[in-house]
């Protein structure tokens, strides 16, 4: 290329960016965004800090002293809900390493404040459950329109063996609520 | 639901008590929201996709404390009823468990923070099909000693891979089923006075046919199936169809699943022939059917005959029965109605949106066929996108829902009822595009 040849393209290029640079502003322009959400299915416990459910000191072979325990669950869609139903959820004493283990009949119930017709909710348990059946099969919690939530309150009942008395000590038990997806989410 | 602001009731305690109560309880609220609660990832042989899953722990006053989670991935297996099972004693030959990586398992969630976990599907080479796991989101800490019982809550999301080759064929087949014959033992118990409506429903639970059948799935891939048995006579005339309800109607690769119907209305005595048949929505599929011999004795056709009290109330109830929406142009927004099945039979239900003298296409519905067990529900999610070009006005549909249940049915015809649930939206003269300058 010659000298020539570069000093006219050396031009047109600083008229074509000279016009860029100095053209009118355009002024304000608008765009129109459409705004959407979308609200995935969501399950949310809350609770208070999920306290252990302490039922008080059994004080005779025929006391049964129970106690409860009141959660949240905030949802959007149906929900089933899941025990323990091993050897975990039934109140143990261990002493000696475990070598030694005491046992209390460790039976469970729950309750909704919605029946899942109306509102929110499910099945109250009819009666005590032992923790070997508590909730199996599942529990299925519907979800109604517009309410999102519902209260869910876990009783447990500890008793002694109708024919025995326990061993004095500390009984321990560990109960796990599992809350998962309905198949129609 | 009407919210308590505490999880104790004090009753009439006095204040100073309460605080006093309060101050050494220390009660503070904690608790985790999971989003989604169940995902399909799409990966290639031998590469990685990610997913997302988000938690919130919701800061809703002052007591919000921080929430500790862990997160792990475990292996599940749905049981023939629909019952899930977590853990590693459910691990299978199409568990993803091992595939899925968070880079994070443990943290605390502060009041307020919303974490989007994003974690890495590795798909082996070799995978072919679709494989699953769970997410499980453990909140709170395990606090040892403690006397009583300690309470663990957690959530399961569940993520399904489908690792793709190939074009699948649907490979189901029906390998059990089991026919309940109206049981009318009890009936002399239906002239008890005092019998609740419970105890009422439940005794005339039993006097209804039930056909249930299991599907096995020999495939690859999952069949999310619907089930249907048609009744016949010797001859091969369709006499009766009874459509089959499974809670879990996704049967998974090696799974199976029992679909159960039930029929209330009465078949005359005589010899017919069963036929329970699955479909699904694939375009590849295999014919799933199986035949089987039913018979109506003439005692049991009379007694079935006379306990059987006709009902024309609608199976259906519908809430809300209309949907009014007021929307501005360029907005987008879901909105759900419940169906509720108060027969005794079960139901199958297509839906589809009919247009009302519009032909605005608005309107798009989430699921549109369901099943129903006597009893059941279904929520069904509508979700209208308005055009930002729309003018305003009045615009109207109807979601046709298109109902057959169980019962007798002539040769050629089923027992299908259409239900029409009104949709309007309405476009305010002075709404206002939603614009981003």
């Amino acid at each position: 290329m010659n000298n020539l040849a570069k000093y006219l393209l050396l031009i047109i290029f600083f008229f074509v960016t000279a016009n860029l640079a100095f053209a009118a502003d355009p002024g304000p322009d608008s765009a129109t965004c459409a705004v959407s959400v979308t609200v995935a299915s969501i399950i949310e416990w809350e609770g208070a800090n999920f306290a252990a459910l302490a039922p008080a000191n059994i004080t005779s072979q025929a006391s049964a002293p129970t106690d409860s325990e009141t959660y949240t669950l905030w949802t959007n869609c149906n929900v089933t809900l899941t025990a323990t139903n091993t050897d975990l959820a039934e109140l143990t004493h261990s002493r000696d390493g475990g070598a030694m283990e005491d046992t209390l009949v460790t039976k469970y119930k729950i309750a909704f404040d919605g029946d899942g017709a109306t509102a929110t909710g499910g099945t109250d348990s009819a009666d005590w459950i032992l923790y070997s059946s508590f909730l199996s099969p599942a529990l299925e919690i519907t979800h109604f329109n517009t309410d999102g939530a519902v209260e869910v309150t876990l009783y447990v009942q500890a008793t002694n063996d109708s024919d025995n008395v326990a061993d004095t000590g500390l009984y321990e038990a560990v109960q796990t609520i599992t809350a998962t997806w309905a198949s129609d989410n | 639901m009407k919210r308590n602001s505490s999880t104790h009731g004090f009753g009439g305690m006095a204040g100073l008590a309460a605080l006093f109560f309060f101050i050494l309880q220390n009660i503070s609220f904690a608790g985790v929201a999971v989003s989604p609660l169940q995902q399909v990832v799409d990966v290639k042989p031998g590469k990685k996709a990610t997913f997302s899953i988000t938690l919130t722990n919701n800061k809703r006053n002052s007591q919000t404390s921080p929430c500790p989670i862990k997160m792990e991935v475990l292996d599940f297996a749905v049981s023939d009823t629909g019952q899930l099972s977590f853990g590693q004693e459910y691990k299978n030959s199409r568990s993803a468990a091992e595939w899925i990586k968070f880079p994070e398992n443990e943290f605390v969630l502060a009041p307020g923070e919303s974490k989007e976990m994003t974690a890495t599907v590795t798909a082996p080479i070799d995978a072919d099909g679709d494989y699953w796991a769970a997410v499980m989101v453990n909140l709170g800490e395990s606090k040892k000693g403690e006397k009583g019982v300690q309470v663990n809550l957690r959530t399961a999301s569940g993520v399904f891979i489908r690792v793709s080759r190939r074009s699948y064929t649907e490979r189901g087949s029906v390998v059990d089923t089991n026919i309940v014959m109206p049981d009318f033992n009890a009936a002399g118990d239906s002239s008890k006075k005092d019998m609740s409506e419970q105890e009422l429903y439940e005794l005339k639970q039993k006097q209804t046919l039930k056909v249930e059948a299991k599907l096995k799935n020999d495939g690859l891939i999952a069949i999310l199936a619907r089930g249907k048995a048609s009744v016949y006579t010797d001859d091969w005339r369709r006499v009766a169809t009874i459509p089959l309800h499974a809670s879990r109607r996704q049967v998974l690769p090696g799974d199976s699943r029992w679909f159960t119907g039930v029929m209330a209305q009465p078949l005359p005595a005589g010899k017919y022939n069963l036929r329970v048949f699955f479909a699904s929505d694939s375009t590849y599929k295999r014919k799933m059917t199986k035949d089987v011999e039913l018979l109506i004795c003439e005692n049991l056709a009379k007694v079935w005959a006379k306990n059987f009290v006709s009902n024309d109330a609608p199976s259906l109830k519908f809430e809300p029965q209309q949907i009014e929406l007021k929307l501005n142009p360029g907005r987008t927004t879901a909105s759900t109605f419940q169906v509720a099945n108060q027969s005794l039979s079960t139901i199958v239900a297509d839906c589809r949106i009919e247009n009302g003298g519009s032909n605005n296409n608005w309107l798009e519905l989430r699921t549109t066929d369901f099943t129903l067990a006597p009893n059941g529900q279904h929520s069904i999610t509508c979700i209208a996108k308005v055009p930002s070009d729309a003018k305003p006005g009045k615009y109207e549909w109807n979601i046709l829902v298109e109902m057959e249940q169980s019962g007798l049915a002539g040769q050629g015809r089923n027992n299908v009822k259409p239900y029409k649930i009104p949709v309007s939206v309405m476009i305010d003269e002075n709404a206002r595009v939603i614009k981003n300058k």
